[in-house]
């Protein structure tokens, strides 16, 4: 006969929570294209994020992962300083990018959301056509001369969303007549017409269905050759599926960092464990 | 020891469908070992009806792998398991695959059984051969005991005693290949015996095999084809 099991009584996760006191596994790489040390964020007295130190590589794609409220897309969106429209939010510690700080008072918060672009949860196209969506950015910043380069900057940027095939006929139709998916390449079209060096990417897919996030996790893993990804995700299958690196935040600290495969199939922490099992009740 | 909690996920369900494939691998952990030990009686004990019996129950066995199978098939298509779940659809995937050869191996002991009660071998060798089937099954016992606890040091400690295993089967080996040249009339059993002895030494390496999935289950690392003791310097 089989012994029988013997079973311990397990720590609660608010426990495990206050344990924690260092972030593990690889939070810092070698080439990184952003470099984040102790970033602390108040929303007026209450702390969002508590002291998280995390790189980013070039051309690398890195998924924050973590339960609702945990802070990933506080963090994600102090990189690009859209934290910057909340009165009430304080942002401290270091953010550099390309090892320059990103929050210091000579940086111009439009310019570095140009190098910095972001593509929301909602798709959120503005009120114009499909053209002009894209040719938006390019035209504020002064990026091309005449019409024949703006033509091909939308060109090139619709293409490399996987989306121009689908609206070559209907360039000057409204973006909102678009189904979802398609909505949320165009978006992605218009971050990538004015040339950024990184795209934030917050729940991306989470309004689509499996075919139109097929086609984003597909268009993720194409941009990787040229662009730095950060992606907030809700899903695990998605952040296993498109980054190399994935982050788990739990209430505020960044608790792990590690190689995606590694994150997925032997998580060394606890409370990452337990959530990508789901064993959060 | 079981510091992993497979009972407490969110979704109750996924708890409990967890705990059915873990079940479902111990039960037929424990009709395997009881095959096993019937085999080996069958011939110590001459009893041509057990060598019968347990031919006829390895359907059984069958049977449990597919079922085990068909279960982890379902839940990775369901629930796509990650970290420790997915390692124990894992690792029950592969221990039940085992179990099943180790069921195989009892099957061919039960009919070598049976060909020497047929033939009236004298026994020669018995006392070697019950040696050597104790501690393999006793190794079995010992890893279906550290996979009901997920007890990784019993499995490690087991996967060491392996070689003693194999240190039994090559001396008892040795001796029945000696005797072949002085008893050629004999040949025919004691092949026989040998094809047991083998049976047994091959129990011996599944066992090793269930162990080093109880070792990847619990602690995340894959230990197949490594030394053991750099591996316990290395990893634990």
């Amino acid at each position: 006969m089989i012994d029988t099991q013997i079973t311990k009584k397990p720590k609660t996760i608010a426990e495990i929570h206050a344990e924690h006191k260092k972030t593990v596994g690889q939070p810092f790489c070698k080439d990184a294209k952003f470099s984040t040390r102790n970033v602390d964020v108040f929303y007026g007295d209450k702390q969002a994020i508590f002291d998280v130190s995390l790189d980013v590589g070039k051309h690398e794609v890195v998924a924050l992962i973590g339960p609702s409220g945990c802070g990933k897309s506080t963090y994600l969106r102090c990189l690009n300083r859209m934290n910057d429209t909340i009165d009430i939010c304080r942002v401290t510690g270091q953010l550099m990018l390309d090892g320059e700080d990103i929050y210091k008072k000579s940086q111009d918060p439009v310019l570095l959301r140009a190098r910095v672009g972001m593509v929301f949860q909602k798709p959120n196209p503005f009120p114009k056509s499909i053209y002009d969506n894209v040719a938006y950015g390019p035209r504020i910043h002064g990026l091309t001369t005449n019409k024949a380069e703006l033509d091909e900057v939308v060109e090139l940027s619709l293409t490399r969303a996987g989306l121009f095939d689908e609206v070559k006929d209907r360039l000057h139709e409204p973006g909102t007549g678009l189904s979802g998916g398609q909505q949320q390449r165009l978006c992605i079209a218009r971050t990538i017409a004015v040339q950024p060096e990184v795209i934030l990417m917050d729940e991306p897919a989470s309004a689509l269905d499996p075919i139109a996030t097929a086609k984003i996790e597909e268009l993720i893993h194409e941009l990787k050759e040229n662009y730095t990804i950060v992606i907030v995700t809700h899903s695990m299958q998605q952040a296993a599926r498109v980054s190399q690196r994935t982050a788990y935040f739990h209430l505020g600290k960044l608790i792990e960092v590690g190689d995606t495969n590694q994150v997925f199939t032997n998580p060394a922490h606890e409370l990452t464990e337990k959530y990508i099992t789901g064993r959060f009740g | 020891m079981d510091t992993i909690g497979f009972n407490q996920h969110t979704s109750h369900e996924y708890n409990e469908e967890l705990e059915e494939i873990r079940n479902l691998l111990l039960n037929m952990g424990g009709m395997v070992e009881k095959q096993l030990q019937k085999s080996v009686q069958s011939i110590l004990q001459t009893n041509t009806k057990m060598a019968k019996k347990v031919i006829k129950k390895d359907l059984g066995v069958n049977a449990l792998e597919v079922k085990i199978d068909e279960e982890c098939t379902r839940i990775i298509a369901k629930r796509q398991p990650a970290a420790s779940d997915l390692r124990l659809i894992i690792a029950v995937i592969k221990c039940s695959t085992d179990l099943e050869r180790i069921g195989d191996e009892a099957e061919k002991i039960a009919k070598c059984g049976h060909f020497l009660i047929e033939n009236n071998f004298q026994g020669q060798f018995y006392k070697e051969f019950e040696k050597l089937s104790q501690v393999a099954i006793q190794n079995l016992h010992h890893a279906l005991n550290s996979l009901a606890r997920l007890d990784f040091e019993a499995a490690l400690a087991t996967v060491k005693k392996d070689d003693f295993v194999d240190q039994l089967f090559e001396s008892l080996n040795n001796d029945i290949i000696l005797s072949m040249s002085e008893v050629p009339n004999q040949i025919q059993s004691l092949l026989r015996l040998s094809w047991a002895s083998k049976a047994l030494e091959k129990v011996g390496d599944h066992t090793k095999n269930i162990c080093e999935y109880i070792i990847y289950l619990v602690k995340g690392k894959d230990v197949r084809h490594l030394d053991i003791d750099t591996l316990k310097e290395e990893y634990f």
